[in-house]
C-alpha cells in the first residue's frame, strides 16, 4: 500500500514538471490571444520557465506570476535551453546593450519568422 | 625508595640524551626539516600548493567562459538577427501579412532539386529596399528576406519564388556572402574570450556597417552571379518546367529594373538578369 502511494506521488510529480515549458529561443513574446498580430503582454528572456495552462496546437497557453497569455508552440521547449544565447555568451550580450526596444524586436523577430525543414 | 626512583629517573634521561635530539636540536632548524620530511609534511604542502593552483585555474577558466564570444555556428545567427533589430525602420519586416505558402511549396521544392537536411526561415519585407537576400544562421541554416512589394510587382508564382530562394541558397552556400568580410574582423568578434580585454564594440559597428554595404550596395559580382546562374542551369535543366520558369523569372526582373525607378538598385545587388539569360540562352550557348 506504502509502495502504491510511493509511486502515485512520484508520477504525480512528474505530471506536475511536465507542466512546464521554457522560453527557447532569445527574446519570445506572450500575446493577449491566440494570434502572432495579437497584443504583446510582454517580452521573455531564454530559459524563462512558464505553467503551462494549454496546449491549443501552434499556440500554448502560458502564465508566469500575474502574467498570463499564449507563445507561440516553436518558442517553447519542456526542458531548459543548454544553448541559449544569453547563458552561453552571458558577458557579450551584457556588452550588445540592447535596451527595451531592440529586446522586443527580436522577440518579435521569432513570431515572424515562416520556418521550414527539408527532412530526407 | 626516593633514591631508587631518582637513580632511575636520571638513568632515564640519560638514555634519551643518546636515542632523542637533544634539547638545543629543537632550535635547530636544519634538523627540523629532516624530521618534517620525514614525516612527508613537505609533500603534503606540494599537494596542497598542487590544488589551489588547479582551483585558481578553474575558478579563471569559468570567468573566461563568461565573457566568451559567439562560436562560428552561433555568430552570423546572432549579428544577423542583431542588424535585423536595428534596421527595422528601413527593413520593415513587423507588418501584418497573410500566409503565402511559400514555406511548404519551398520545403517540397529543395527536396525536389536533393537540398536536403537544411533548416530554413523566410522573413517577409514591406519595402522595395531589399528584393531578396540569404544569410548564413548558422549550421545547414539559412535566413531568406523576401520584399513582398517586388513579388507583388513581379507577380511572381510560388515556384517562381521558391526558384528565386533557391538562387539565393547557392549564393550563401558558396560563401559569397561570408568571404565578402575581412576574416580578422569576424575573428575578432567570434570564437575565444574578451575576458581582461576591451569589448570589441568598435569591430561590432564596423561589421554592422559592412552588412549594410554587402546587402544595400555591393551585392555580388559577376564572376559570382556568372557561377550561380550555371549552376541553376544544371540543377532545373532535368525539369523543363522549372527551367522555364526560372528564365520567364529572370525575363519578368529584367524588364521591371529597366522601367520601374523604385528598383533602379537591383542591377547594383545582382548583375544582371539581361546577362543571366544570355549565359542560359540554348540558342546561344
Amino acid at each position: 500500500m506504502v509502495k502504491i502511494t510511493l509511486i502515485l506521488l512520484l508520477f504525480k510529480s512528474a505530471n506536475a514538471f511536465s507542466g512546464y515549458q521554457y522560453a527557447s529561443k532569445a527574446y519570445v513574446q506572450m500575446h493577449q490571444n491566440q494570434s502572432r498580430y495579437s497584443r504583446v503582454i510582454s517580452n521573455f528572456e531564454c530559459n524563462q520557465p512558464f505553467k503551462l495552462v494549454k496546449d491549443h496546437g501552434e499556440f500554448s497557453e502560458v502564465s508566469y506570476a500575474a502574467y498570463k497569455g499564449f507563445i507561440l508552440s516553436r518558442n517553447l521547449i519542456s526542458s531548459k535551453n543548454k544553448e541559449c544565447p544569453q547563458d552561453k555568451y552571458s558577458k557579450f550580450f551584457e556588452y550588445l546593450s540592447l535596451d527595451v526596444s531592440d529586446m522586443h524586436y527580436w522577440g518579435r523577430l521569432q513570431d515572424l519568422y515562416v520556418t521550414g525543414e527539408v527532412n530526407p | 625508595m626516593i633514591k631508587f626512583l631518582l637513580l632511575i629517573l636520571i638513568s632515564l634521561g640519560s638514555f634519551s640524551k643518546k636515542q632523542m635530539p637533544v634539547n638545543n636540536d629543537f632550535i635547530n632548524f636544519e634538523n627540523i626539516k629532516g624530521v618534517l620530511k620525514k614525516d612527508q609534511l613537505e609533500k603534503t604542502l606540494t599537494e596542497k600548493q598542487k590544488r589551489a593552483q588547479i582551483q585558481k585555474q578553474k575558478k579563471k577558466s569559468k570567468q573566461m567562459k563568461l565573457y566568451g564570444l559567439p562560436t562560428q555556428d552561433d555568430f552570423w545567427k546572432i549579428m544577423i538577427e542583431h542588424w535585423l533589430v536595428k534596421n527595422i525602420t528601413i527593413l520593415k519586416w513587423d507588418f501584418r501579412k497573410p500566409d503565402y505558402g511559400v514555406d511548404e511549396y519551398f520545403t517540397n521544392f529543395l527536396r525536389q532539386t536533393g537540398e536536403i537536411g537544411l533548416k530554413f526561415n523566410i522573413l517577409y519585407l514591406n519595402t522595395p529596399n531589399i528584393s531578396h537576400f540569404a544569410f548564413p544562421m548558422g549550421s545547414n541554416e539559412y535566413l531568406f528576406l523576401v520584399s513582398v512589394p517586388f513579388i507583388k510587382s513581379l507577380d511572381l508564382s510560388k515556384l517562381e519564388i521558391s526558384i528565386m530562394l533557391l538562387e539565393d541558397l547557392l549564393r550563401v552556400k558558396n560563401d559569397y556572402f561570408i568571404n565578402s568580410f575581412d576574416s580578422k574582423l569576424t575573428s575578432s568578434l567570434s570564437g575565444g574570450s574578451f575576458y581582461q580585454k576591451e569589448f570589441p564594440s568598435k569591430n561590432l559597428k564596423t561589421l554592422m556597417t559592412k552588412i549594410d554595404e554587402k546587402v544595400f550596395e555591393k551585392g555580388f559580382s559577376f564572376q559570382e552571379q556568372h557561377k550561380i546562374t550555371k549552376m541553376m542551369n544544371n540543377i532545373l535543366i532535368s525539369d523543363t518546367q522549372n527551367w522555364q520558369a526560372y528564365y520567364r523569372m529572370l525575363s519578368k526582373i529584367d524588364e521591371l529594373v529597366k522601367g520601374n525607378l523604385m528598383y533602379k538598385n537591383y542591377l547594383k545587388i545582382y548583375p544582371s538578369p539581361e546577362l543571366q539569360m544570355n549565359w542560359l540562352n540554348p540558342t546561344k550557348n
